[in-house]
């Protein structure tokens, strides 16, 4: 007997980078190591539970910079060119390894994984990986929400028209993207302060997710905890995040993804390979960094070079063992919840998609066991969507949430302390220019001033993205992150200008459109 | 990027529960009318500050604030964390001179931020009530002890394991290969040895190692590298012509034996 829900989210969001101007370029692997290590395999997991006929519901936020990266061709390209550079080593690591017992079932495992994923890429969705979502969507099974146009996080953006534009353009991308608007949304960083629901109102979006606090903390005190949503004064479904079922996955400590058989993340062949023999596989730097062929399991608390063959079809035990136990939890959970508020509570999973498969390389094996195991070993969980919870569950509490975000600490302070702080009066300033070039072209009819209106957005959405001060407080590619919002904000400076004296560099203004080509058919006049 | 954009304001956001942050700028324009109507040395007589106002509930009006405090900046600064210290509150600011009569000159007034509510709340809605103790265990079920995780957890994941892996190893460096380093600490060394088996035939032959379909570059050569344990290898290598009709084979042995 059906005694609760699980609504399982996965957030999959890159910033938008896309950098014509180099052949290559190495903040671009972002999205081919997402694409073979998680998009892909998803995919592949959802298209085997069609198969088997499995019944499932996923809800997943495809944010706008990924779904435009996706669609580009030139990134379609360059994939290619990437895959088909790791299927050729893949190929050679089989051979070199074929009088290594210990070693081989991984090589041939890498060697399947990389042909598997190119021949999804290329031939079965037609070198765009949003039509498998798409079709996942349309088929019932999968819900995709939006999140802001460029990641922007929205409590730090001073005025609502900012925060508007981010929703609007958010809600234009998607809707041309996927033939219909968004019922939902994955607030960027679940970043939230009381009043942002009347702009998703505004926009028709029906619910949003956000972190755990933001619920509880919510005016008046919420009934049900987590465990239901409530309904904000405008009407907006708030849901939010259950913390029991993100530790068992995420916790460093706790969590599954440490378990000794799982694929040890820091041996590579970029770092360990003979290096002639490994050269033409790395950047044309010649730097060795992270290729994602790995050869070795965690094995436990032990020196890198003590650590043991990685054995797929062990760690493939362990996800299916993994997948039981987290099952065994959530069954769990449900029963003493539903018995203690009287109610069937929804328990809702959020994580990071790339969590599973790059993260964690044996994630989407979890998630595959785990959706198995739900359809047909138990009835006391069954699969939800934010969407159907509502259909059947039309009655909430109405309160306000507290504004929070799921940042280190629980509000804004990741994005606002003394690695990023500065940015925020230049973003401030540039988002007053935009209203102001709005308010003074909104007749404009020129063609040309027209091209640059639309591309001063461009830059100001760009600029706003929230990875750039995150980047910048991990400390992980800073200087990149900062370059980013420098020329972002830079390019806003010079298309304001020549604007405002009508000297529009018409040259300059094709260059910059190539290269910051996302939303191709932005109205500036979002910004009124 | 712009070092000023030369306006004259005080800009507020919320950090969290108990702290805001505050930039501003002050523009020629404004340094100039102040001396003008204050005297040349008014910037002497006074010290710049910024006065935070509470204005929960308030319609502000400049006068009607429920409290305020002063905090002196130093001249050169351009922005400030301010500990407010209460959640849930509305604050408004004003840059100004704090002249040393105890006037204060307002340069800029900012914008209104409230501080987000940091707790449960205090207020009840009738019909969605449950007992205290319920609640209480209710709060804890949903984790409110264990709030703050972040969206940096996998990094923070892969970083902790990273450093327990190194706190274990005598070497910080990866290791090559699939040899062990030698558990003395200090003074080490690690080889290894892989085998390249090359060579070259028509460019339209089939070729096998050990059985197994090997591909020719264009020009007719190949080369093949393989890692193999102590022990003897045999690696025949046979090319066959593209209509069949002739073959050769060459076999190469190879014995490794590590001390």
């Amino acid at each position: 007997m059906q005694q609760g829900y699980l609504c399982l989210v996965l957030h999959a969001h890159l910033p938008f980078v896309r950098h014509p101007e180099h052949e290559d370029f190495l903040e671009e692997d972002w999205l081919y190591e997402a694409i073979s290590e998680t998009y892909i395999p998803l995919i592949n997991m959802m298209d085997g539970l069609i198969e088997d006929k499995i019944d499932f519901r996923i809800t997943m936020s495809l944010t706008p910079p990924l779904c435009a990266m996706l669609s580009d061709p030139l990134l379609q390209d360059r994939y290619l060119r990437h895959i088909w550079k790791l299927i050729d080593l893949a190929e050679k690591e089989s051979t070199r390894l074929q009088f290594q017992p210990a070693f081989y079932p991984a090589a041939q495992m890498y060697e399947n994984h990389f042909k598997m994923a190119r021949y999804v890429f290329e031939e079965k969705y037609g070198r765009n990986l949003l039509n498998a979502f798409k079709k996942f969507q349309d088929m019932g099974k999968l819900e995709i929400i939006t999140c802001g146009a460029t990641h922007g996080y929205l409590p730090l953006m001073l005025n609502k028209s900012a925060k508007r534009a981010q929703i609007k353009v958010a809600v234009q991308d998607y809707t041309s993207k996927f033939g219909q608007p968004p019922r939902g949304i994955w607030l960027p960083e679940c970043a939230y302060e009381p009043g942002d629901d009347q702009l998703l109102r505004d926009e028709k979006i029906r619910y949003f997710f956000m972190e755990t606090h933001g619920l509880l903390f919510a005016e008046p005190r919420p009934k049900y905890g987590v465990y239901a949503p409530i309904f904000c004064p405008s009407g907006v479904a708030a849901f939010s995040r259950d913390i029991e079922s993100s530790r068992q996955v995420w916790s460093a400590v706790e969590g599954y993804p440490g378990d000794y058989r799982y694929r040890e993340f820091y041996r590579d062949i970029g770092y360990d390979l003979e290096y002639d023999y490994i050269r033409p596989f790395l950047h044309n730097d010649g730097v060795r960094r992270n290729i994602g062929v790995k050869y070795f399991k965690i094995t436990g608390k032990v020196a890198l070079g003590e650590k043991q063959p990685y054995n797929p079809q062990e760690a493939k035990n362990a996800a299916a063992e993994h997948a039981g136990n987290f099952l065994f939890n959530r069954q769990k959970q449900i029963e003493y919840l539903n018995g203690f508020l009287g109610k069937k509570p929804i328990v809702v999973a959020q994580y990071d998609a790339e969590l599973f498969g790059h993260w964690w390389f044996e994630g989407p094996d979890f998630l595959n066991f785990l959706i198995r195991k739900i359809a047909c070993d138990q009835d006391t969980v069954k699969m939800v969507t934010a969407s159907e919870y509502l259909k059947e569950n039309p009655k909430n509490q109405v309160a306000v949430p507290a504004a929070s975000s799921w940042g280190d600490k629980g509000y804004h302070e990741c994005w606002l302390q003394g690695t990023n702080d500065w940015i925020y009066r230049h973003l401030h300033k540039i988002q007053e220019w935009m209203n102001e070039l709005a308010r003074d072209n909104q007749n404009e009819s020129n063609g040309l001033r027209i091209r640059a209106l639309n591309q001063a957005a461009r830059e100001l959405l760009l600029a706003q993205s929230s990875d750039w001060a995150f980047i910048m407080a991990m400390g992980t590619m800073v200087a990149y992150a900062q370059k980013r919002t420098c020329d972002h904000i830079n390019r806003f400076i010079k298309l304001y200008t020549d604007l405002k004296n009508n000297s529009i560099d018409e040259n300059w203004l094709q260059e910059v459109e190539y290269r910051d080509n996302i939303f191709p058919s932005i109205d500036f006049k979002v910004y009124l | 990027m712009p070092d000023t954009y030369n306006d004259t304001l005080i800009v507020l956001l919320p950090r969290d529960p108990q702290w805001i942050f505050a930039y501003w700028e002050i523009s020629d324009k404004t340094r100039e009318e102040v001396k003008n109507k204050y005297g040349a040395n008014i910037l002497q007589r006074s010290k710049p500050a910024i006065r935070v106002y509470d204005v929960t509930n308030v319609n502000f009006n400049g006068a009607n604030a429920n409290r305020s405090f002063d905090i002196f900046i130093t001249p050169e600064a351009k922005n400030w964390y301010i500990y407010v210290g209460m959640p849930k509150r509305n604050y408004c600011a004003d840059l100004g001179l704090l002249v040393d009569d105890g006037v204060f000159i307002t340069l800029a007034r900012s914008n209104v931020v409230a501080t987000p509510a940091g707790g449960i709340s205090d207020i009840y809605d009738e019909q969605w009530m449950l007992v205290k103790d319920d609640f209480e265990k209710l709060m804890k079920l949903s984790g409110i002890d264990k709030i703050g995780a972040s969206s940096a957890e996998a990094m923070r994941m892969l970083t902790q394991r990273l450093e327990s892996i190194l706190a274990v190893s005598s070497k910080g460096g990866s290791g090559v290969g699939a040899l062990k380093p030698g558990t003395k600490k200090g003074f080490w060394l690690i080889a290894d040895a892989e085998l390249i088996v090359y060579g070259a035939t028509e460019a339209d032959a089939m070729l096998t190692v050990q059985g197994k379909p090997v591909k020719l570059r264009p020009d007719g050569t190949f080369s093949l590298r393989f890692a193999f344990p102590d022990g003897e290898l045999d690696i025949p290598i046979k090319a066959m012509s593209a209509d069949q009709s002739d073959s050769r084979q060459i076999t190469i042995k190879a014995k490794r034996h590590t001390k």
